[in-house]
């Protein structure tokens, strides 16, 4: 009987765990680049592995056409490489501007990494009457002058990548790969909106509340029967 | 944990409010010469971990591996609104001294303060010492006077100016040049249609209109904001929508509270 109020109770605890999940994923929703992460409920029928702790689902968001030519879309599974505090890091936010000292870097002012080291535009910054264009292969281009290509990674599985802030994913030991042109696929002038789909996380939203609700009424049902064990025995 | 999740959708929807506050300036400036439409950026906040398992915590002599522990995000940030500088559609006006710019660049104007700025409303007029200013009563630069005695000006579509003076003479009076810039992106909006040059935009590089990827001169044409409204529409549909599904995120949060509440009788 007490056995049967631990296990409700985990299930309370669990469910409350998930809906923050979703609820992050709803805040998120306009993020662009941003990954969806799977409840956990989901996430353990869909694990035959234990040892994967990520939960993120890696499907493509949309491309929308902003003819920015620092906002880059990305398809296919490889990453872009970019260095931080940490170390190196991953990301599939190809959201770019230069930064005060002249270096490629994200929105959030980690720098982009190139073939050899972070990419200086300081070169064309200063007299270049060219814009900037880059391929789908990620050669980072001004007219006919060919700056850096732009570092590009995979990992092996990537569920087992960690998530960090703005829309950052790492291996705890770097074990990245370099990934080859077949790939991935670079769009310029293109971002890659959130892939939470609103209508999944509404349905995960209204089974959490129903199955937590159920998890209580087992609870008040065991107390009650608890409660009716005292009467056993009285005459 | 419960208020982890509140503060999440809380986040989300300050987030959307932000971005229908960008939106409602885009359509706002609708009908504003050259305005170029904004977009705002959101970033994920940091991740925690916690225990797979919750009762972990509070079973005694339990050890917990670190691999039962999952990420958990903490909601939602807006980070900046970036400018995009697509073309406005050229309207002609008919005015001699409007010059819209068909490509890229900007015209070059000298602010109160004596910095450089950029703009690319090329309703210009002239002043009372016969310089010429923008709308807003800039100084073009490089720039030049127009002397009492001219009848009209022509701009061709590279920059030449030349003036018709009363006696039917043509006198050419010099030439206008453009600033281009390598990430227009990157320029700082200073309002009254202005910008200025940031580290991130690159340092401005002065041209001829017409040649070297430089935006030709239109001589009777103002440029119109580049806003799609129906693109600003369905920007603000997404964006309400975005609001409201955070919102149930709040009530099912609190419904669910209650519930806990309620365990006990």
């Amino acid at each position: 009987m007490i056995k049967g109020l631990y296990n409700a109770s985990i299930s309370l605890h669990e469910k409350m765990r998930n809906i923050q999940v979703v609820a992050n994923n709803l805040a998120n929703i306009n993020t662009n680049g941003y990954k969806r992460e799977i409840p956990f409920s989901e996430y353990m029928k869909r694990s035959e592995n234990q040892d994967i702790k990520q939960v993120t689902d890696f499907t493509e968001g949309e491309f929308q056409e902003t003819g920015n030519s620092f906002d880059l879309a990305l398809s296919g599974d490889a990453f872009f490489a970019v260095s931080t505090d940490r170390g190196t890091e991953l990301t599939k936010n190809g959201q770019l501007k230069i930064d005060e000292e002249g270096f490629l870097s994200t929105k959030n002012g980690d720098r982009v990494l190139g073939n050899s080291g972070e990419i200086s535009l300081n070169e064309i910054l200063i007299d270049s009457k060219d814009g900037i264009t880059i391929t789908t292969d990620g050669e980072i281009k001004s007219g006919d002058l060919v700056l850096d290509k732009i570092r590009m990674l995979k990992v092996e599985d990537p569920r087992k990548l960690l998530r960090s802030e703005n829309q950052k994913y790492y291996d705890v030991d770097e074990n990245y790969e370099t990934a080859e042109k077949s790939d991935y696929q670079i769009h310029q002038g293109f971002i890659e909106t959130s892939n939470t789909n609103p209508i999944i996380e509404m349905q995960a939203m209204i089974q959490l509340q129903k199955d937590y609700e159920a998890s209580q009424k087992m609870i008040a049902s065991l107390d009650n029967m608890l409660g009716q064990n005292k009467e056993i025995g009285r005459v | 944990m419960p208020n982890r999740a509140l503060r999440t959708a809380a986040s989300g929807m300050y987030a959307q409010q932000l971005n229908i506050q960008v939106i409602s300036n885009n359509i706002a400036n609708m009908n504003t010469t050259s305005f170029k439409k904004s977009r705002a950026e959101f970033k994920d906040l940091i991740y925690q971990e916690v225990s797979a398992n919750p009762q972990h915590n509070f079973v005694p002599g339990s050890v917990e591996s670190t691999n039962a522990k999952i990420q958990v995000g903490t909601g939602v940030k807006p980070t900046s609104t970036q400018k995009i500088f697509t073309q406005g559609a050229l309207q002609q006006t008919g005015h001699n001294l409007d010059v819209g710019i068909s490509g890229e660049g900007f015209f070059q104007v000298r602010k109160a303060d004596g910095d450089f700025a950029y703009t690319r409303d090329g309703s210009l007029k002239i002043s009372a010492d016969g310089s010429i200013v923008t709308s807003g009563g800039y100084i073009l630069e490089p720039g030049f006077t127009i002397n009492e005695d001219t009848l009209s000006l022509q701009i061709s579509k590279d920059g030449i100016v030349s003036a018709l003076e009363v006696g039917g003479d043509r006198v050419e009076l010099g030439t206008f040049e453009i600033a281009k810039f390598v990430n227009p992106g990157g320029l700082a909006a200073q309002g009254d249609n202005l910008y200025t040059e940031t580290e991130a935009s690159g340092t401005p590089i002065l041209g001829t209109p017409g040649s070297d990827g430089f935006g030709e001169l239109n001589q009777g044409f103002l440029e119109s904001a580049n806003v799609d409204i129906v693109e600003e529409m369905i920007s603000m549909i997404s964006a309400q929508r975005a609001y409201e599904i955070n919102s149930k995120t709040v009530k099912t949060v609190e419904d669910m509270l209650s519930i806990a509440n309620n365990l006990k009788r």
